[in-house]
């Protein structure tokens, strides 16, 4: 390194940090400097020192894509990790997860190749080695079993969401990237769901990536003006419970306690309202989207922070 | 221990779908009480809500005389056990009973005697040391409840305990819960599909279906009383043969037209037929396979009830045969005697015990006399 490099690098430290070093000499890659330099920088930076060669950072800067392949490559040679093994980002949601993250560490403890590492407060991501060929089970299986020891170890909720098997190291950004859409689908759309698979997301999956415009502008050419449906909660009920039953009405009737010819009326009701029939598949189709589509942008508008505002 | 109240409990998610609607039940204390019914009638959801992992949309939940709707999962006194347990492969026994109380940051000699405690309970006193890869899959269950049991709740929320085991471990560890109920003597709630499991296991039943409770009763009167068409259905294995029947009042008597037969119903049942206006109106008829026989005693001191028909299947279960044919287009089964000579094609005399004849009403499901 020669003198005004060594200078140059120690003035940008100043710089941000308020130290005042200078350099007074260059011997290979040592510098020798002079001054002083706030106790908490220096601990700032040994952390950063400490930490720089760790799994946790390697994998952070992978799934965060702070790490070009190249870079990826590179570490994973000096940390000793192979390239080419399948792996997926399993992201666990949870209120205290410092504590979820030793009862995560200790169910795949005899498991050398699997990370684990906090990546906010409240959420933890589990770096999962996969074998053998039916992955996606392995994959559901790990999940389900998460959930089940932290609810009963830390008698808490939990929400664990996983993308899709990736190939190699890169392509484990993928799998994060599906993992928080599975969270976010989950969340959005299926309250209901503890464990959320990338693969298994269906139609909500699909409502998520349209663009916000077309959605405002599908509910527009739907709803009319106000952009979404005055539905009460009986109303909800009795479309849901038409919706899981096929477009039955006789055995709708007989789920909701109502005489056939009620709920006919209601459906007609209905139709009055929105202009859409649900007897027939297009209508009631129309309707589950509307209905879905409302429900993402409601979340949109409550989650200012959320990846699509 | 404790006892339960949930009244008017109610579980809408966001989307509107309704997953348990208007439960209302009464858990007395130390009782063993088992939610079933088939995949997503609401009972673990209810179980969730009972254990404070899912809020209760509308509707009261006490645990003793205590309002917990709002209380957190921790702080209810309870414990569960899941299906999809884990245990910690590198710890041993001790340590996997005693890790959530290390997590809980219970003073070590407590936690040493309450794991002591729960190893003499669940005999695993001398598999302490060992690790879970050294145990059987009995002993590792027993481990997972284990870490239940350290915690001493004051009850027991159990979500399909069984479900990943063998059907062999299966019925050995059935006779040990139900050895740990009289042992602990906790209200244990106990969540499951098998139907099986729920009546070897309970106290009282509740079946479910589409987030409503269909009856609440001991095994035996589900068994013998049904309430309604589905309970009847699910209930029993092979399940409640149901055939289509017309109703004709003669004087005091019901008959029930079937097959281009009439059965005669005794008073009793008779008299539900003729209070109920049934006459001229197709009902459903069921009887369970048992009543149905084939043996030439039964046969001759039944007439009013004999059909003939053409033997389909032939199942040999070893203790006992389940001869499948149909009645008027619908499909039947006899559970009969072994050494029966009943074999596929053959033309066979079958007649009911009339007095085990259930009837429903065609249109509400509903019972009108068993």
């Amino acid at each position: 390194m020669k003198k005004s490099e060594a200078q140059k690098a120690l003035e940008n430290l100043n710089k941000y940090t308020g130290a005042e070093l200078k350099v007074t000499g260059v011997k290979g890659q040592m510098l020798s400097v002079d001054g002083t330099i706030p106790v908490e920088v220096l601990e700032a930076l040994l952390d950063r020192v400490k930490n720089s060669g760790s799994r946790d950072n390697f994998y952070k800067g992978i799934l965060s894509g702070e790490l070009s392949e190249s870079e990826i490559r590179r570490y994973a040679e000096k940390l000793g990790i192979d390239n080419d093994v399948r792996r997926s980002v399993i992201l666990i949601e949870q209120g205290s997860a410092s504590l979820s993250i030793e009862v995560v560490r200790q169910i795949f403890s005899d498991e050398d190749e699997n990370d684990i590492m906090l990546i906010n407060d409240d959420t933890i991501a589990l770096i999962r080695t996969v074998t053998g060929k039916k992955e996606s089970e392995q994959l559901r299986n790990d999940a389900e079993k998460i959930v089940s020891t932290i609810n009963t170890e830390l008698m808490e909720k939990a929400r664990v969401a996983y993308g899709r098997c990736a190939a190699s190291l890169p392509a484990l950004r993928e799998s994060y990237t599906e993992a928080r859409t599975a969270m976010e689908v989950a969340e959005i759309f299926y309250d209901e769901m503890s464990v959320a698979s990338f693969a298994e997301l269906g139609i909500g999956r699909l409502i998520r990536e349209l663009p916000i415009s077309l959605c405002e502008l599908f509910l527009e050419e739907v709803c009319g003006e106000k952009k979404r449906f005055k539905l009460g909660e009986e109303e909800l009920q009795m479309i849901n419970k038409f919706f899981e039953e096929s477009l039955n009405i006789s055995e709708t009737a007989r789920d909701l306690y109502l005489h056939r010819n009620t709920l006919v009326y209601h459906l007609e009701k209905l139709e009055k309202k929105t202009g859409l029939d649900i007897r027939n598949f297009d209508d009631a189709l129309t309707l589950k989207i509307t209905l879905m589509v409302g429900q993402y942008l409601d979340y949109i508008e409550s989650h200012p922070g959320s990846r699509r505002n | 221990m404790a006892s339960l109240s949930l009244k008017n409990v109610c579980k809408v998610y966001p989307n509107g779908f309704e997953a348990v609607k208007n439960f209302n039940l009464e858990i007395a204390d130390q009782e063993f009480i088992i939610f079933v019914g088939p995949s997503g009638c609401g009972k673990s959801t209810t179980l969730r809500m009972i254990a404070g992992l899912e809020d209760i949309s509308s509707g009261e939940l006490r645990i003793g005389d205590r309002l917990v709707n709002d209380v957190e999962p921790k702080d209810r006194d309870i414990a569960m056990v899941f299906q999809n347990y884990a245990l910690y492969p590198h710890m041993t026994v001790y340590d996997n009973m005693a890790f959530g109380l290390k997590l809980r940051k219970v003073p070590s000699d407590e936690i040493d005697k309450m794991v002591k405690e729960a190893a003499k309970i669940l005999d695993l006193v001398p598999y302490l040391e060992r690790k879970p890869k050294a145990l059987s899959g009995g002993q590792r269950q027993r481990v997972a409840m284990g870490r239940a049991i350290v915690r001493n709740p004051k009850v027991f929320l159990m979500d399909e305990p069984l479900s990943n085991l063998d059907a062999k471990l299966r019925v050995q560890m059935r006779i040990e819960i139900a050895k740990l109920h009289q042992r602990l003597g906790t209200t244990i709630i106990y969540v499951t599909h098998d139907q099986t499991e729920a009546m070897t296991l309970g106290t009282r039943i509740v079946v479910m279906k589409d987030g409503v409770i269909q009856q609440v009763d001991t095994p035996q009167n589900l068994y013998d009383r049904p309430q309604n068409l589905f309970v009847a259905g699910f209930m029993g294995s092979p399940q409640m043969n149901f055939l289509d029947a017309v109703v004709e009042i003669q004087g005091e008597t019901a008959y029930l037209k079937v097959a281009n037969k009439a059965i005669p119903l005794s008073p009793e049942k008779s008299k539900k037929l003729i209070d109920g206006g049934y006459d001229g109106k197709t009902v459903t008829f069921g009887i369970r396979p048992e009543d149905v026989y084939d043996s030439e005693m039964m046969v001759e001191a039944s007439p009013t009830s004999v059909f003939e028909s053409t033997i389909r299947v032939y199942e040999l279960l070893g203790a006992e045969v389940f001869l499948y044919f149909d009645l008027d287009e619908f499909p039947m089964t006899a559970r009969v005697d072994p050494r029966t000579q009943a074999r596929p094609g053959d033309v066979v005399k079958f007649a009911f015990d009339t007095e085990k004849i259930h009837v429903f009403d065609k249109e509400t499901e509903q019972i009108i006399t068993n």
